[in-house]
């Protein structure tokens, strides 16, 4: 096994990653092992699948499965080795029926078609699990950075979790119904070149930009299926204390699993509460109007087994971030879509019946906590409805500088640097937050500027397309590009989702962006070097300076 | 038929069937057994088995529990095994490494691998890896203490139609990648004062100097006396490697078959070097190494002539 894939990867005795029986996350080296090769396997899928989109051959159970499937390996998505293994030999099968299909298409239009030749386009899986982790070996980091070097090894790394947080986001696009066709076909793109072994550090470099343009087609899909289907968010005071009743808790990214499962629960006597990234979910019409989505409960991901513990009644994870389960919760723990533990029911074509059942049979709050609320909702089309209102602020003074404080919450207190950055930020600075990182300071009373919230919540971490579209039209109103705003990012990363948004945010040309807390264990010194000069990416320090640093 | 191994006085379980030999079982399940050529030669899994019923290759019960040789019995109930001052804390596991060195003594190779950064690397002086080449398994022991610099030494002596030997003579160069499994084998030094009497032949150089490495890493005071064969005196290679092992209480004979320069080489056979030097090994330790020709004859003068306690006779044979 070797993973470092994540900002929670093992980081001694000389080593940056996870490298034993069990990587940081709860991830076994056999799952470890068979998920590298479940995404080389894909790779070759996706060799053929860009040939197939040259021609229109159609193949959009490759692109379910593909973009699926990659997810799975997103870190705390899917633990279950078995799960892994169907992947694997899934993709395999596909593949074979495209190669087909892309032969047949040839011969009846006489057309002759250059198939890839990359190793992993001939890649058979062996039979035992033994045998595929033998095989795992052969075509894993380890092997990259013993033939390519550390650097081409740090940099496929770049792309493949790009790639795999793009994956994700064009994942959830699909499952809301989003128009993914553009975004897949990108991916494809970039998961082919992954197949060629490039060892030229430039073409790494490019096809970093050009995932980076991929996840931003991604997130404008998703961005268009969740409006399209729920409506766009408004400013919304969402309860965070409990109400007393039956419930369910719903966690990770997916909108439309919690969409079906307050469909199904109507008239049953369950209160719905989200959880995590679920949250801004609160804010859409179309999920407002059930009166049984009563809040949302706890906090970020990685407090879920205290808050999962806490909770009385069924859990549902849609998407990443599952930790491993604890006995105290695990009887009614279930996972959907790409998300899978061993031995943890999995929620199949959205019948959520077993789900239901266990909160029903779950205790429930008991009492209704007294009331509290959080604001939230503030997604670009609510923000830019308030454009001349906040130009007005900015050209009168009230405004002086905007901040993006937001990302992925990571599960150490590195993460405090996000909450102590925000209450720093001078009276007269707008905070526009999105992920969990806001959890370190979205319960605080940060006040208003003219009727202007000082902190708005603009939603999942996807819904950095909403922060891009608001930069992109402050920078117009200003007519200046987006770097010459008054606008500082700050950015926290834990995952390839975050990942895939910093390549976005590189490929649009974004400049001095602090990012934290610990930087990728992937960028190489020499990587480091290049994000530092070529993108003016600047490593936090601490909240004081940093912060000082914006204001000059 | 499923059945389950325990090894006395630990907590170490692992399954076993009537189908799959109780080495292998317990190779498979990352159990860290002694063992050596797997073919029953070697006599390098040997061990005691407390109770359980044992049959051998061809469904016989095995009748004696003494000294069976794992390699070649198969469970025919729940067994115990008795391997005192057992240690499964490292783990086998399977690695890639880069060659980083490949020199070329006469007829034995001296290569050097490196494994990524990526990896950590433990292994016990005196133990061996598996390389795996195009599905072929070949053993060679470390040559040296590689849990700090990740790079692991081999001794590969070179033979005619040898399938991994000709691929290092031929095939391999520096930057090739090679898949092994490691670490492998309990040929490592116990934690006594006794005197040491190391005996090799030909590459079974490789873990005696693994050995002799540590006994300088750890400041060792034991008297140790190195029997070193060759067929002929050019078959020696890394006779320079000898010198930092003057700081030890070292006692050195080198033997070959075909001596010219009887200063520095002894015509005797190791055997016989024992035989000359020796009549009371009682409070010795006996480390061989080399083929198993060698290494019974070794086991049977010193345990059987020279008052050698049988368990103090510690052995890595090649095939």
């Amino acid at each position: 096994m070797f993973c470092y894939q994540c900002e929670g990867t093992q980081r001694n005795d000389g080593i940056l990653g996870c490298n034993t029986l069990v990587g940081n996350c709860g991830k076994t080296a056999e799952t470890a092992d068979l998920q590298d090769l479940l995404l080389y396997a894909i790779t070759g899928l996706s060799s053929y699948a860009t040939v197939a989109n040259k021609y229109q051959i159609s193949k959009s159970d490759v692109d379910h499965l593909v973009m699926e499937a990659v997810f799975s390996t997103l870190t705390n998505v899917n633990f279950d080795p078995k799960r892994i293994e169907d992947y694997l030999r899934d993709v395999v099968k596909l593949r074979e029926e495209l190669k087909q299909k892309i032969l047949d298409f040839a011969s009846k239009s006489n057309t002759v078609i250059d198939l890839p030749t990359y190793p992993s386009v001939t890649f058979k899986p062996a039979n035992s699990i033994g045998e595929l982790i033998d095989q795992a070996l052969e075509i894993g980091f380890d092997a990259r950075t013993l033939i390519a070097g550390e650097d081409i090894a740090g940099m496929y790394g770049f792309v493949l979790y790009g790639i795999k947080g793009a994956a994700a986001y064009t994942n959830h696009a699909l499952l809301s119904g989003g128009n993914i066709e553009s975004a897949v076909n990108q991916l494809h793109d970039a998961l082919a070149f992954l197949a060629q072994e490039s060892t030229n550090l430039n073409d790494y470099i490019d096809w970093a930009m050009k995932v980076g343009a991929a996840n931003y087609s991604a997130m404008e899909s998703l961005d268009s299926a969740h409006t399209n289907k729920f409506g766009h968010p408004e400013p919304t005071q969402v309860r965070i204390s409990n109400v007393a009743g039956k419930a369910i808790l719903v966690s990770g990214h997916d909108i439309h699993d919690l969409e079906k499962l307050l469909q199904q629960t109507v008239g049953k006597g369950i209160n719905v509460y989200t959880h995590g990234e679920m949250l801004p979910a609160n804010a859409y019409p179309e999920l407002k109007k059930y009166p049984h989505l009563v809040g949302n409960f706890g906090g970020a991901w990685h407090k879920q087994k205290v808050e999962f513990s806490r909770f009385p009644g069924a859990v549902l994870m849609t998407s990443n971030c599952l930790i491993e389960p604890q006995v105290a919760y695990k009887e009614r723990l279930f996972t959907a879509n790409a998300v899978g533990w061993s031995g943890i029911p999995h929620i199949k074509d959205g019948d959520y019946t077993p789900l239901i059942e266990a909160a029903l049979n779950a205790p429930g709050f008991t009492s209704d906590a007294p009331e509290k609320f959080i604001t939230i909702g503030f997604a670009h089309n609510t923000v830019i409805s308030l454009a001349d209102d906040v130009v007005a602020a900015v050209k009168s003074g009230a405004i002086k500088h905007f901040y993006l404080v937001g990302g992925c919450d990571v599960s150490t207190p590195d993460g405090d640097y996000y909450g102590d950055f925000a209450r720093m930020v001078p009276k007269d600075s707008v905070i526009l937050t999105l992920g969990c990182a806001k959890y370190r300071f979205n319960r605080d009373d940060f006040g208003d500027i003219n009727g202007i919230p000082r902190v708005l919540d603009m939603g999942q971490c996807n819904d950095a397309y909403s922060a891009i579209q608001v930069a992109l039209t402050l920078a117009k109103a200003f007519d200046c590009s987006v770097n010459e705003l008054p606008l500082t990012l700050v950015v926290s990363w834990f995952e390839q989702k975050a990942v895939a948004i910093m390549l976005t945010l590189l490929y649009l040309g974004l400049e001095n962006i602090y990012w934290g807390p610990k930087l990728p264990a992937f960028a190489t010194p020499n990587i480091l070097q290049l994000l530092e000069s070529r993108f003016k990416l600047i490593p936090i320090s601490t909240a004081e300076k940093d912060l000082a640093r914006t204001l000059h | 038929m499923s059945y389950q191994a325990h090894i006395k006085d630990t907590e170490y379980k692992f399954n076993l069937t009537d189908s799959v030999s109780i080495l292998e079982s317990a190779i498979s399940q990352g159990i860290n057994l002694p063992y050596g050529c797997r073919n029953g030669d070697c006599g390098g899994c040997k061990c005691n088995v407390s109770s359980g019923v044992l049959i051998d290759n061809d469904g016989h019960t095995i009748e004696s529990l003494t000294d069976v040789l794992l390699c070649q019995s198969f469970a025919n109930s729940d067994i115990v095994l008795d391997i005192p001052g057992f240690d499964n804390s490292i783990k086998i596991r399977n690695y890639l490494a880069k060659i980083i060195k490949l020199d070329k003594h006469n007829n034995t190779a001296i290569m050097q691998i490196q494994i990524p950064n990526t990896q950590t690397f433990n292994h016990l002086p005196g133990q061996f890896i598996e390389i795996n080449a195009a599905g072929v398994t070949r053993s060679y022991s470390i040559a040296n203490i590689a849990n700090d610099n990740k790079i692991i030494e081999l001794h590969i002596r070179h033979y005619l139609n040898g399938f991994f030997s000709s691929k290092v003579w031929n095939d391999y160069k520096v930057g090739s990648v090679i898949k092994f499994k490691a670490p492998l084998g309990n040929f490592t030094l116990q934690s006594t004062q006794n005197p040491l009497l190391m005996v090799c032949t030909g590459t079974g150089f490789a873990p005696i100097n693994s050995l002799l490495q540590h006994m300088l890493q750890i400041g060792s005071t034991r008297s140790v006396h190195l029997i070193w064969g060759n067929y002929e005196e050019d078959d020696f290679y890394c006779l320079d490697y000898l010198e930092q092992y003057k700081k030890l209480n070292l006692k050195l004979s080198l033997c070959a078959n075909k001596v010219q320069d009887a200063t520095t080489f002894s015509s005797l056979l190791v055997t016989q070097v024992i035989s000359q030097e020796y009549n009371d090994l009682s409070n010795y330790e006996v480390y061989a190494c080399g083929n198993p020709n060698m290494i019974n004859d070794i086991r049977n003068l010193t345990t059987n002539e020279l008052n050698l306690n049988k368990n103090n006779f510690f052995c890595d044979s090649f095939n």
